[in-house]
């Protein structure tokens, strides 16, 4: 398989992102296989096309509300040498926005559990039932 | 070996010889899947067997079983109901099927021949046995040669690191 022109691997990887077989990890492994196949799998238009298949997932707030993204983020956006760099730079800027905005939730969970139970939420808890009737 | 194309329509059959010598005769229509043939079919006409001398006998008859199964479904029959595209999804799904190194000829029959839909959809089989998979899985599943240095692989290592953290 090795063997088989670069026209046809362009094919299959181009087709797997096409139809959405193959995803940024995929392109990533495949450069490890061997030289040729490294280099079909950081060919521009490659991450061109995964750049734009993914711009939802790639789109900040799409999936989660309070996500911050550092102020630096357009500039290294704007350094970016190829679709590959453009891919990766983002993809690390949501992953920390939204790794941060998860770190959040769970503080703001503990912090309602550590409190819960305690004898002022308790009271709030009851005038508010009280009032509702 | 002969393929079925038509049965009630007295339609031109086509001969053709694989790598092997293995003599094959298919209607017409089957082997204008191919657009290499059609264009040698219509350069000297269906009386010379035509000779593919890159595709062997069990790799060309597997490719005409794709043919005149999709040439097949293109036609309307009063008697049958027409197929499905799920069953031809089905269908492809399961010629498909195969060892990686069956599909590795077929992709290079159906470039040769120019079937652009069964190409398209053994790329995408090629594909799916990619996805998910490690580079030492993908090497061994292909049959490929590791042939960077050390010094290579560690700056790929380093270029790719973000996408497996």
């Amino acid at each position: 398989m090795g063997c088989l022109p670069d026209e046809l691997w362009t094919k299959i990887l181009g087709l797997g992102i096409e139809k959405e077989v193959l995803d940024y990890r995929d392109l990533c492994s495949l450069a490890f296989v061997c030289r040729r196949i490294k280099q079909i799998s950081y060919f521009d238009r490659m991450w061109r096309s995964l750049w734009e298949r993914d711009q939802v997932k790639l789109s900040v707030g799409s999936s989660s509300r309070n996500l911050v993204v550092e102020p630096g983020m357009a500039r290294k956006e704007n350094d970016a040498k190829a679709f590959r760099d453009l891919y990766r730079i983002r993809f690390e800027e949501v992953r920390a926005a939204k790794r941060t905005a998860k770190r959040r939730n769970v503080l703001r969970v503990k912090y309602w559990l550590k409190n819960a139970y305690t004898p002022h939420v308790m009271k709030t808890r009851r005038i508010l039932i009280e009032d509702d009737i | 070996m002969h393929f079925q194309g038509s049965p009630n329509m007295a339609e031109k059959r086509v001969k053709l010889i694989s790598s092997d010598n293995d003599e094959f005769e298919v209607d017409e229509a089957v082997a204008f899947e191919s657009e290499t043939l059609r264009n040698m079919i219509q350069d000297t006409g269906t009386n010379v067997p035509i000779s593919i001398p890159n595709v062997s006998s069990d790799i060309l008859a597997k490719v005409l079983e794709y043919c005149s199964y999709h040439a097949e479904t293109m036609e309307t029959h009063d008697d049958k109901p027409p197929i499905t595209d799920a069953q031809i999804r089905e269908w492809d799904a399961d010629f498909v099927d195969v060892h990686p190194a069956t599909l590795y000829s077929l992709i290079l029959a159906a470039n040769y021949l120019n079937i652009k839909n069964l190409l398209d959809l053994i790329c995408q089989a090629v594909a799916n046995n990619i996805r998910g998979k490690t580079a030492v899985e993908i090497r061994k599943i292909l049959h490929i040669q590791d042939d960077f240095t050390y010094e290579e692989e560690m700056e790929i290592r380093r270029e790719t690191k973000w996408a497996f953290d």
